[in-house]
């Protein structure tokens, strides 16, 4: 205080002095400042508190590293036991498929048989016939051929294609011999006169096609035909021709009515 | 905001902290006459107190949570205002050391300066003794003008100085007593008759 006493008329001189005062604009003008300075901080702030700044920047923390690297090591390790698990599975699910492929030749044999069969029915015949089988082994592969076909349009359903077989067996084989023969006027065991010259008319022209002609195209379109025909002869005896007619009335009657309804529909609107 | 008006300084910056914004504009309307004319003693210049008044306020608005109870308010924010006026003057005195024609070697021109000092109107208003006792604390070193100003015309505290200043006690007190001998001597030096 004793210094201060000293420099007394200084100090009055310098207290004295008029005091400034900030301008009327001064506290807008600050406001300005802070507000162009705000969104500044705020982008900055999440650039502060990343994920990389918290793991590996100046203010990390120690025990981040050798946390975070035994975070990714188990994450490693659990994608490749994962991997391995399913890979695992895939290996089974083959080694399945692989057995039921095993499986499956002896199916997919008789349905390969069944096809070329079915694709060339007259042959079988023919070539029964050449052998000089029995002629009731002879109706039955035809019967069989025309089944076969029929579990080729349907290959899904397999137990509905064995009922069919059971019933088409039971409606085209003859119930009783002795029957058989009245209605047919043939011995049991032989085919019908009409069904044999067809036969015989297909060998003759699988012979003088096989000359010159591609083999796929051979016996496709006349045999056919053949093929039908011996189908319709069966039926007439079977039946099952007519069952078929009225079958295809009725479908031909729906078409029809589906038809007219369509018809009126678009009358109407 | 006078519901503010009863709240101490301390108390204005722990509300400030809490996101109370009206407390700062209560801290602001406290300390801007104060601060501006500090700066204005320290710098000469009216329109670069008032800028770095400002910019002392932002520097407090975005380092709030700095602030802690320890400390009075008063002895922070001088702290703030006394560091924002010395990167200033070192700044100044960094683009002085620059000569002007080095920019333009070709049209070595002579360039107009902002007179800095005092305007006719202030020195008029404020009367010649002011204005040469102004003089005079320009030409202190900045050692010894800070605490001057602190002390002389703020009438702070030699504590309150020691802390803004960093000094210790016996620095702070022989700095204020050889700043004020100098400052006579230049005032007698400039105005002689003042010494009668």
């Amino acid at each position: 205080m004793n210094k201060d006493e000293q420099h007394i008329d200084l100090r009055e001189k310098l207290k004295k002095l008029p005091r400034i005062k900030a301008r009327d604009g001064f506290e807008s003008e600050l406001l300005r400042r802070i507000n162009l300075l705000e969104p500044l901080s705020v982008k900055s702030k999440p650039g502060k508190n990343g994920l990389w700044d918290i793991l590996f920047g100046k203010k990390s923390l120690a025990w981040t590293i050798p946390a975070v690297s035994l975070a990714v090591i188990g994450i490693v390790v659990l994608s490749i036991y994962l991997s391995v698990f399913n890979t695992g599975d895939m290996k089974k699910q083959t080694s399945e498929l692989s057995l039921s492929n095993e499986k499956l030749p002896a199916s997919s044999d008789a349905l390969t048989k069944e096809t070329t069969k079915s694709s060339i029915p007259g042959k079988d015949l023919v070539n029964d016939l050449e052998i000089g089988k029995s002629p009731s082994p002879e109706k039955k592969e035809i019967n069989k051929g025309y089944n076969e076909t029929y579990i080729l349009r349907s290959p899904k359903t397999e137990a509905p294609s064995k009922v069919n077989v059971i019933d088409s067996r039971k409606e085209t084989t003859p119930p009783e011999k002795g029957n058989e023969v009245k209605k047919n006027g043939n011995p049991p065991g032989e085919i019908d006169k009409a069904v044999e010259k067809s036969m015989i008319k297909e060998e003759s022209r699988i012979e003088n096609n096989n000359k010159g002609v591609e083999p796929d195209k051979k016996i496709s379109a006349p045999l056919i035909k053949d093929n039908d025909k011996i189908k319709s002869d069966i039926d007439k005896n079977t039946g099952i021709k007519a069952k078929e007619d009225v079958k295809k009335k009725m479908s031909k009657n729906l078409t029809k009515e589906i038809l007219e309804k369509l018809k009126q529909k678009i009358i109407d609107n | 905001m006078p519901e503010y008006r009863s709240n101490t300084d301390e108390e204005l910056i722990l509300m400030f902290q809490n996101d109370d914004v009206n407390a700062f504009n209560e801290i602001v309307f406290r300390y801007k006459n104060k601060v501006v004319n500090f700066l204005y003693r320290y710098t000469g210049s009216r329109e670069e107190a008032e800028d770095l008044a400002q910019d002392t306020f932002v520097k407090v608005y975005r380092s709030k949570h700095l602030y802690k109870e320890i400390a009075k308010f008063s002895t922070w924010f001088y702290t703030i205002a006394v560091n924002t006026a010395k990167t200033n003057a070192k700044k100044k005195s960094k683009m002085s050391t620059i000569s002007l024609s080095d920019f333009d070697p070709e049209n070595d021109k002579d360039y107009e300066l902002t007179d800095k000092g005092f305007t006719p109107e202030e020195t008029a208003n404020a009367g010649i003794e002011n204005y040469h006792i102004q003089q005079a604390i320009n030409s202190l070193d900045e050692d010894f003008k800070n605490i001057i100003i602190l002390r002389d015309i703020e009438d702070l505290e030699y504590e309150e100085i020691m802390k803004i200043t960093g000094l210790p006690m016996g620095t702070v007190k022989s700095r204020i007593n050889r700043g004020r001998e100098k400052l006579k001597k230049i005032l007698s030096d400039i105005y002689p008759y003042n010494e009668k």
